[in-house]
């Protein structure tokens, strides 16, 4: 507890500030798509008919997803200069340690959401009364258990890989094979049901909640892989 | 039961092999001194010890246990003072050690409070603010507040630091061991430790090339090195100097003679400076390696 502690301590203030940031850019895309006088009809439309605000909303989206993923790379990162000597000295197996810092960056993720759906309810209440507050905390909300995806992805390259460069090179590319996959579908070259194959697709999970919950499961069964090899390998 | 047990040790990086087939094992209340040139091997085979890095190969078991898999037990017992040992600068040594004293289930507030005050370490003076021989002392009252069956210091002695220096620590080292703990100690050279050592195990590029009690290891030859002498002077062959070397600035070479052969040589040579160590087994197994002979 005091190491999971400690290192919460030294990473909250970054992702509280992050998450605010996040928060206040995607207020501002959803306030500018809002006021432009599309909204409404560009909702209805969305499937069809992409438009700048919403694909800009996307981008953000799979910026804050690649950004959970970071987080879940530098989980178990000891590269620093003596981290990997003070930790080692501590008398607590590679497994405790990997749950200690597994457990103190999912904390700070949720810190971090918290801030940006905070800043999302401040925003939207302050703009436009509580209803619309309550639309764009839930619609956001729901996109959540995606950034979870991307992080425990993050934190199972994190535990196979020594080199933190690797581990961000693996979760990078996953992504873009499991985006590319999705595109492909799109484009009619793969079944239908590849399109959920990415994160991206899923983010509505009240849409498509079986997809959402196959992307749970799968990111849950990345934390076993991540303790065997962090348990074998080179702490640093 | 032997408390350090390693058998054909190998650890690889990158394909480099930093260690090759180390085989030694460690009794308890033993004094071991690993020593070999910076990097033949010594801050990697502690942190196998330790459980930091994994085997390429081969194993490493302390009290019984594999030092990666098991690590959690063997370090409850050891304690491990690093090379480079990093304290955070803004703590005192009061909280460092009852960080430690968290995860230690041996530890006590108690010993915390011993060593503060036998080490006489200011109680609330930062990091930042003290001298190098007290951060280390620090350092050295983290390693031992969990009163360690097994000791592991990595270069607590290192050359560039005044003597005096390594005295006080050395000092303060011996009032805190118990007879019945097992300290392994490295250094550049096996006499380095200002400690009674009992065993030393010399390694050069990852290979053990001796390993046996300290004062058989130690041979009557001599390295002497002279500044401001060519290597093809004559007298060098008339005193059946051997191993015999150019620098850059003179020459260095091996004598197993007594002084009244090397007095009149030098009076002829004429040397701007002059240094004579001891040399050990270790030397003249690279010398036998590379063919030369007296």
């Amino acid at each position: 507890m005091k190491l999971l502690w400690e290192r919460l301590r030294r990473i909250a203030p970054g992702a509280a500030g992050y998450g605010a940031c996040m928060g206040l850019c995607l207020f501002w895309l959803v306030q500018y798509a809002r006021l432009s006088g599309l909204y409404s009809l560009l909702s209805a439309l969305r499937a069809a008919v992409p438009s700048l605000p919403f694909v800009l909303i996307d981008l953000l989206y799979l910026f804050i997803l690649l950004r959970c993923a970071l987080l879940g790379v530098h989980s178990l990162d000891f590269s620093a200069p003596g981290d990997a000597d003070r930790i080692g000295a501590l008398p607590l197996s590679r497994e405790q340690l990997a749950l200690v810092r597994l457990g103190a960056h999912a904390c700070a993720l949720a810190l971090s959401a918290a801030c940006g759906l905070g800043v999302l309810a401040a925003g939207g209440a302050l703009s436009a009364g509580w209803d619309f507050a309550r639309l764009l905390i839930v619609q956001t909300a729901l996109r959540l258990p995606a950034l979870l995806c991307a992080f425990l992805a993050g934190f199972m390259f994190s535990g196979i890989f020594l080199r933190r460069e690797r581990a961000l090179t693996a979760t990078v590319l996953l992504f873009a094979l499991l985006h590319g996959a999705a595109l492909l579908a799109f484009a009619g070259v793969l079944p239908a049901w590849a399109r959920y194959l990415s994160p991206v697709y899923t983010f509505d999970s009240a849409v498509h909640p079986l997809p959402a919950l196959a992307h749970a499961a799968a990111s849950l069964l990345c934390v076993p892989p991540a303790l065997w090899r962090f348990g074998r390998r080179d702490l640093a | 039961m032997s408390v350090v047990d390693v058998d054909r040790l190998t650890k690889s990086f990158d394909g480099r092999q930093a260690l090759c087939a180390v085989t030694f094992s460690l009794q308890p209340g033993e004094r071991l001194v690993v020593a070999g040139a910076p990097g033949c091997g010594r801050t990697t085979l502690c942190r196998v010890l330790m459980g930091i890095l994994a085997p390429t190969s081969g194993s490493a078991r302390v009290f019984g246990h594999d030092a990666l898999l098991g690590g959690r037990i063997c370090r409850q017992r050891t304690g491990y003072l690093p090379a480079q040992p990093r304290l955070q600068p803004e703590l005192d040594a009061a909280e460092h050690l009852r960080q430690r004293l968290a995860y230690s289930p041996r530890a006590s507030a108690q010993r915390a409070g011993q060593l503060l005050e036998r080490l006489e370490l200011p109680a609330g003076l930062c990091v930042r603010d003290m001298t190098p021989l007290q951060q280390r002392l620090l350092s050295l009252a983290l390693a031992l507040c969990a009163q360690p069956e097994l000791l592991i210091l990595d270069e607590p002695f290192p050359p560039d630091v005044p003597a005096g220096a390594n005295a006080a620590l050395a000092r303060a080292l011996e009032r805190e061991l118990d007879a019945r703990t097992t300290l392994l100690v490295t250094a550049a050279h096996a006499d380095t430790p200002p400690l009674p050592m009992t065993r030393a195990l010399l390694l050069r590029a990852g290979r053990v090339t001796a390993d046996g009690a300290l004062e058989r290891l130690r041979l009557p030859c001599r390295r002497v090195t002279l500044r401001g002498v060519r290597a093809d002077a004559p007298e060098l062959t008339a005193l059946r100097a051997f191993g015999v070397r150019s620098l850059p600035d003179g020459v260095s070479f091996f004598f197993d003679g007594g002084p009244d052969e090397l007095l009149p040589a030098l009076y002829a040579l004429h040397p701007q400076a002059l240094t004579v160590e001891e040399a050990g087994a270790d030397d003249l197994l690279a010398l036998a390696q590379e063919g030369e002979t007296p």
